[in-house]
């Protein structure tokens, strides 16, 4: 029983939560500078042996989705909706009674300063003079004011551990179950999402180019048919404007070269496809595959490799591979239109033309993770811009004042404004210096 | 862009680097030999410089048609000019002219780095032309310049103790040389999160995913987390003064990193300026 206590005592404790932010710190900083998700024996063979090792076994080298990582992730939530719950009963009650003056009677400090007001209405002006509105007067044979301002100020940091766990949940659960596909094709093709239940047609493929040949904006027209309820959306998707539609975004995500590829034997006609760069075309009569490999619209090769002048099509050249019984047989360039001939087989790549990958998906959480950020900025505001601040005096039988001032929150700067404030308003007699030690609350509970 | 308006924007620049170099030497004197006379001079240096890199900066966006914030020369020119404005801000808050002593140096070298990227003005690959790029940049600007001023205030702290008593007396005590670090860290750390908040919602609408745990933005990432533990320490273990100055120091430093060392070291999508 004494363990569980000490255990729960641990998870709520903010100790527990500084030792898995920095453990999250360094992991971060190691997943960062270790290359991820590159294969088993590139870290065998880039860092000594033991480090290798040590890489794969920790799961250095997937870092974000190593289980340990996730654990901690989890960790530093849990401790958050503890800390959160915890908390709340006691801000509830801070709120409410803890900015009184009764509450600050209790605690029975000693004055910040001991001030004489020039005039009647100085004590007013300091008040309204560091923004506090009016202050209320308590008269039980002493004279008190007493003022705070900003007390929503305390809910800050609880604010932005809410929105810190729905960030972490949100972002968890989004990783988990977020739908993430592609599909990709030239103008008048239409496939099959078969993750995403839909059919997409690619009705349009623009390049906008400048004069420079640089890309001003890919551009894709695109028709979503929803294959269980029949219904269609149509659009247009750009970098940095996906279409959006059942629920789902559509991103104009890359493009590269495809062409038509036609297999002859003598005059017959045998196949027809649409190759993208990397795709191959097979014959079913002899194991025969002939790969678009790459693709240059304007093909310049000064003998240091091929390259292409412009992206315009004024010298359309494919590099194709041949395989035959799935091993390599030749390489070589051919421009378009230009037949390449094995035995009684022809092949020819046509109308060249750029293709659209067009990445698909649907996170059902990102309204989660988005509230959740929009509650951590409210609670940072809070916290830090809406500092509680209280202000509180009494008059002593000299007609001098005792002064009290609290700040949570750079205390030492906010009394620096109290004073000067004093200061324009009469004159400081006595500070708490000049009895011992000057006391900062520094204190934020 | 126009011959007349690079021209423009080229004397502007450099004109601004002149005086943030004269400040930051103004400073130093300032502080060798005490002339409080230097450090007006050097301040009014840096107020003098800002309002020259912010008509450089206004010449550079006609001239390119656009907000200039999208690529590594206009980064860092924003940078710097963002440390100048959150040092103005500060010293007009606080009134401490010791500060310039530490920060100056940083804001010559960060201008200094940007003086020695490429100038050229180039029209912008699709990706990089979004309004949340342009308030991601706007922000970042905002938040490394307050953890710049915060690292110079937390510097000076560092030192306090090797000055003399009669130099500590002219300046804010170390309390109080650390509540302005506190809170200049406070505003970084509120631009810092709309920064990644911001730089999610433009990487989702660009690449449809909002976190991909890319180089630059786990160092953003790492920046966030290393100022929360400072803030929680300060809470939590009292740390207060020399460690939490170290703290401050440290976080600038990851500033740094995530905006030049990683561009450097690290390949990543961000890369492409
Ligand atoms: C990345 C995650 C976190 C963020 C962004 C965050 C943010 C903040 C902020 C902005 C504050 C206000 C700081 C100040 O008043 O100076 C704060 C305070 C605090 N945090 Fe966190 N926090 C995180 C994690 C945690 C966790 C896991 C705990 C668990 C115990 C925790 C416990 C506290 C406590 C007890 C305070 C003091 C509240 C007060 O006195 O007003 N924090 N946090």
């Amino acid at each position: 029983m004494k363990l569980l206590k000490k255990i729960w005592g641990v998870f709520h404790s903010m100790k527990c939560a500084i030792v898995l932010l920095v453990i999250l710190t360094a992991a971060c900083v190691a997943g960062s500078l270790i290359p991820q998700g590159e294969v088993a024996s590139y870290y065998t063979t880039v860092y000594p042996e033991w480090a290798g090792k040590l890489i794969l076994a920790v799961r250095l080298d997937d870092m974000f989705s190593a289980w340990w990582f996730i654990v901690m992730a989890g960790l530093l939530c849990l401790n958050l909706v503890l800390c959160s719950i915890l908390r709340f009963p006691q801000l509830l009650r801070n709120y409410r009674e803890g900015y009184t003056l009764k509450a600050r009677k209790k605690r029975n400090r000693p004055r910040d300063w001991e001030w004489m007001p020039k005039e009647e209405a100085s004590v007013r002006n300091v008040f309204l003079a560091l923004h506090f509105k009016p202050a209320v007067q308590e008269e039980d044979g002493e004279t008190w004011q007493y003022a705070v301002r900003n007390r929503v100020g305390i809910w800050g940091s609880w604010i932005c551990h809410l929105g810190m766990i729905a960030v972490i949940i949100g972002f968890g659960l989004g990783q988990k179950y977020m739908l993430d596909t592609y599909v990709y094709g030239v103008p008048g093709q239409e496939k099959q999402v078969e993750e995403a239940g839909l059919r997409v047609a690619i009705d349009d493929f623009e390049v906008k180019l400048r004069d420079d040949y640089t890309v001003e904006q890919y551009q894709a027209q695109i028709t979503v048919k929803d294959e269980k309820s029949g219904k269609e959306a149509s659009g247009t998707t750009k970098v940095n404007a996906p279409f959006h539609a059942f629920g789902m975004d559509f991103f104009q995500n890359s493009t590269g070269w495809a062409a038509t590829a036609k297999a002859y034997k003598g005059s017959e006609l045998l196949d027809e496809q649409v190759l993208c760069q990397g795709e191959f075309i097979s014959l079913e009569e002899i194991p025969l595959q002939v790969q678009m490999t790459a693709f240059y619209p304007d093909y310049y090769n000064d003998g240091t490799g091929p390259t292409t002048l412009t992206p315009l099509l004024k010298n359309p050249v494919v590099i194709y591979t041949i395989y035959y019984d799935g091993n390599f047989f030749q390489m070589d360039a051919i421009g378009t239109g230009l037949p390449i001939q094995i035995d009684d087989y022809r092949f020819v790549f046509e109308n060249p033309q750029q293709y659209t990958l067009i990445q698909i998906v649907k996170d059902p959480t990102m309204t989660y993770v988005g509230l959740g950020g929009i509650l951590v900025i409210l609670g940072i505001i809070l916290a830090f811009f809406c500092r509680t601040e209280e202000l509180w005096m009494r008059e002593n039988a000299d007609g001098t004042y005792a002064v009290f001032c609290r700040s949570v929150k750079g205390a030492e700067l906010f009394a620096d404004a109290v004073e000067e404030a004093l200061r324009a308003e009469g004159e400081i007699t006595g500070t708490k210096e000049e009895e011992g030690e000057h006391v900062t609350d520094f204190n934020h509970r | 862009m126009s011959q007349t308006l690079i021209t423009a924007e080229n004397i502007l620049f450099y004109v601004t680097v002149i005086a943030y170099f004269v400040s930051t030497a103004c400073y130093f004197y300032y502080f060798a030999a005490r002339s409080s006379k230097a450090a007006q001079i050097a301040t009014a240096l840096i107020a003098a410089g800002f309002v020259f890199h912010t008509l450089s900066l206004i010449v550079r966006g006609i001239g390119a048609g656009r907000i200039p914030l999208s690529n590594q020369f206009e980064f860092a020119t924003a940078f710097a000019w963002g440390i100048a404005l959150c040092y103005l801000l500060a010293y007009r808050k606080f009134r401490v002219s010791a500060m310039g002593t530490f920060i100056a140096p940083i804001l010559f070298l960060i201008i200094g780095y940007a003086a020695m990227q490429s100038r050229e003005v180039r029209d912008l690959m699709p990706a990089l032309q979004s309004n949340w790029l342009v308030l991601h940049v706007s922000t970042a600007i905002i938040s490394y310049g307050s953890f710049a001023v915060s690292c110079g205030i937390s510097l000076l702290y560092l030192f306090y103790d090797r000055l003399s008593a009669e130099r500590q007396s002219a300046m804010p005590d170390k309390k109080k040389l650390d509540q302005m670090s506190y809170r200049v860290i406070t505003f970084g750390f509120l631009f810092l999160t709309i920064v990644m908040i911001t730089g999610a919602i433009w990487a989702q609408r660009a690449w449809g995913h909002y976190w991909t745990w890319d180089p630059k933005e786990t160092w953003s990432f790492i920046t966030w987390l290393i100022y929360a533990l400072y803030l929680h320490l300060r809470i939590n273990r009292h740390w207060i003064g020399k460690r939490t100055a170290m703290f401050a120091v440290i976080g600038f430093v990851c500033v740094i990193f995530t905006f030049i060392g990683v561009n450097t070291f690290i390949p990543s999508i961000h890369s492409y300026a």
